[in-house]
């Protein structure tokens, strides 16, 4: 009795065993990628959680394969991508300007000027819209639009997979990333894409002070203020009254994680640099063929602005005063003004326009202005500008 | 086998004290979806964003760019007494492009026959002031004043046109950006048919949302005033809010 009992509880057990490696097989498909001959390679991805504080909006993926991350930054910092072998992703998004370059118009592979100023590449998980104009509405699709560029990278897709076949560095990279050897556009664009999503800007004063690890001085604690303000009266439940609050209007755009993230289109203004008849570039109007979006352009992300001079969809503005400078004296009154710059009230419900009525004013002083530079320069991250994961690999090979 | 017998019947007395356990005094209520529909409307005008204008009663023309307002706190009052609160709902009812309307889905309302609702128009002060408490589609809906004001409750954005005004297009911006604790807002509906909730169903209240009556009942502020262009705070958002709390939404079926 005891034996046969014995004997039953194996049965169970191996069927039980039996099952569950059933189950295994069913949904983790066989991993079956021999090596190509000669190499002892193994497909081993590396899932890497990526380190998100808590007071960043959720995502869904929060995680990233290391291989194909290495595989991107390569992709990044690849040359041969683009005709001439001069450039690459890198050469116009530097790591100690946040992934900018410093320049007005990005120089493209013939040293011909790109038509506007270089973006940061940072945060990107937090972002729907890419570009100036917004033409991209995903990473991936954007990571392939500067390589067919004729001005910037100037290759075909089938020349970029072309190239990588014939370097045999890819081989390794691509078959420990996917799990063989082979190369697709969709592949490169994963891979750029992967090494973005791991470039996370969270170590800045701000983030600091917003995980009470540092302190603002009173004079970046009044920027953080005035930056969020849109001047007009609020009800002072301290002391029982309506008070005018000064300030710098940036904040009715400048919103969420990268200061710059209201939903979608919604988050792609005219900012005021131009009147309607000035204006040379339309911006998101060139995208949506709708003429209410004439010298639109997204709103940038503020993370790092510090580092990303000079400033503006053209790079028209050096310093961060000369920025404060346009936007506390100089808009520019046009059909497709942002409303909300439009309307800055003064302490009688007026706007304040310029006496020839052709710009707005905000009428902040020389030292509250410097107060909201002294806030947007806590959002530099130097921790990010350091950070080895992210330099350029074929430095170190 | 009589160890296998024994393991069987076992096995049994669990999931049948399983079953006990779920059973005790909470009587898992039966439970259904409401779904809130709101129509946007100028007057008697559905309203189209960005490229409609409109002629207001006092021939002020505008154009709505965006409307949107947080409801929370809704509360069905049962017809026999006793009332359902959303605790948790907090959400945002929004005009978009190309539609004129926007449905509002509460899951898990109990069922029940219902005499009346309310709800904030905007959030509680236990809440106000909590930024990461709420999901960050408010701040990227620009919903969130970053300091010591909380949320705006409800938002409008659009365009005043004049042939007085000297600027392009002879438009000027239009803006109602209220917030507050003190601006806060209760509307209250009763139901002139009984709502009756049952569980194969959802049942669904139409509302109309007249934008025009946020400047005209009761408190009247003209929009060729140019301080009542543009409110964000102050006296005048007082009145803006008494008057969306007032008449702005109505009830125009139940089913």
């Amino acid at each position: 009795m005891k034996n046969k009992w014995i004997y039953i509880s194996i049965i169970f057990i191996g069927s039980a065993v039996f099952s569950c490696n059933n189950d295994d097989d069913s949904t983790n498909p066989p991993i079956n990628n021999p090596a190509p001959e000669g190499k002892n390679w193994v497909y081993e991805p590396t899932e890497v959680e990526l380190e998100i504080p808590a007071y960043f909006p959720e995502i869904t993926d929060n995680k990233i394969i290391e291989e194909k991350f290495q595989l991107g930054r390569h992709l990044f910092y690849e040359n041969r991508l683009s005709r001439n072998n001069t450039i690459s992703c890198g050469s116009c998004h530097h790591q100690n300007k946040a992934f900018t370059d410093g320049r007005q118009f990005s120089l493209g592979l013939n040293g011909e000027p790109t038509p506007r100023n270089a973006m940061s590449v940072v945060n990107m998980l937090w972002e729907d819209l890419f570009f100036w104009d917004a033409r991209a509405k995903t990473l991936e699709e954007q990571a392939l639009m500067p390589i067919q560029d004729h001005i910037e990278m100037d290759l075909t897709l089938a020349e970029a997979v072309d190239r990588l076949y014939k370097l045999e560095l890819y081989d390794s990279l691509f078959f420990h990333a996917y799990g063989d050897t082979l190369i697709t556009p969709e592949r490169i664009a994963l891979a750029i894409t992967e090494f973005e999503k791991g470039i996370i800007s969270k170590d800045s004063k701000y983030d600091k002070f917003k995980r009470g690890e540092a302190s603002f001085t009173a004079e970046e604690k009044l920027g953080s203020e005035l930056f969020t303000t849109h001047p007009d009266y609020y009800w002072d439940p301290d002391n029982q009254l309506n008070i005018y609050r000064r300030g710098g209007n940036c904040g009715d755009c400048h919103v969420s994680v990268n200061f710059n993230k209201l939903i979608g289109t919604q988050g792609i203004k005219n900012n005021g640099l131009e009147s309607d008849a000035s204006r040379k570039d339309e911006g998101y109007f060139n995208v949506s063929n709708n003429p209410e979006d004439k010298g639109k352009f997204k709103t940038p992300s503020l993370r790092n602005i510090e580092l990303t001079a000079p400033y503006m969809h053209d790079g028209r503005f050096n310093t961060l005063e000369e920025v404060l400078d346009h936007y506390n004296e100089h808009v520019q009154v046009s059909t497709t003004l942002s409303t909300l710059m439009e309307v800055s009230n003064d302490p009688n419900g007026n706007i304040i326009y310029s006496p020839d009525g052709k710009t707005i004013q905000l009428g902040l002083t020389e030292s509250e202005k410097s107060a909201i530079i002294a806030f947007l320069k806590t959002l530099t991250d130097n921790e990010l500008v350091n950070d080895p994961r992210f330099t350029n690999p074929f430095l170190e090979e | 086998m009589k160890h296998l017998f024994a393991l069987i019947i076992l096995s049994s007395f669990i999931i049948i004290s399983c079953d006990n356990d779920d059973d005790p005094a909470v009587v898992p209520q039966a439970t259904t979806d409401l779904v809130l529909n709101f129509e946007f409307k100028l007057g008697t005008e559905a309203i189209e964003l960005g490229t409609g204008r409109y002629v207001l009663g006092n021939e002020d023309t505008v154009s709505i760019d965006q409307f949107k307002f947080i409801l929370s706190n809704l509360t069905l009052k049962k017809s026999e007494g006793g009332a359902w609160i959303d605790e948790e709902g907090y959400y945002l009812v929004k005009a978009s492009n190309g539609a004129s309307n926007f449905q509002l889905t509460i899951e898990e309302v109990p069922i029940g026959n219902y005499s009346s609702l309310e709800f904030h128009i905007g959030m509680d002060s236990a809440m106000n002031f909590k930024p990461e408490s709420f999901p960050i589609l408010f701040q990227q809906e620009g919903m969130y004043w970053d300091w010591n004001t909380g949320y705006k409750f409800l938002l409008l954005e659009g365009r005043y046109f004049s042939s007085n005004l000297t600027t392009p297009n002879n438009s000027t911006g239009l803006v109602a950006h209220i917030g507050d604790m003190i601006n806060l807002e209760i509307p209250q509906f009763s139901f002139s048919d009984t709502l009756i909730l049952q569980s194969e169903n959802a049942g669904s209240i139409n509302f109309n949302v007249d934008l025009e009556k946020i400047y005209t009942e009761p408190n009247v502020l003209s929009l060729k005033e140019s301080n009542n262009r543009n409110i964000m705070g102050g006296p005048n958002a007082s009145l803006i809010s008494e008057n969306y709390g007032n008449e702005m939404i109505v009830i125009t079926s139940i089913e």
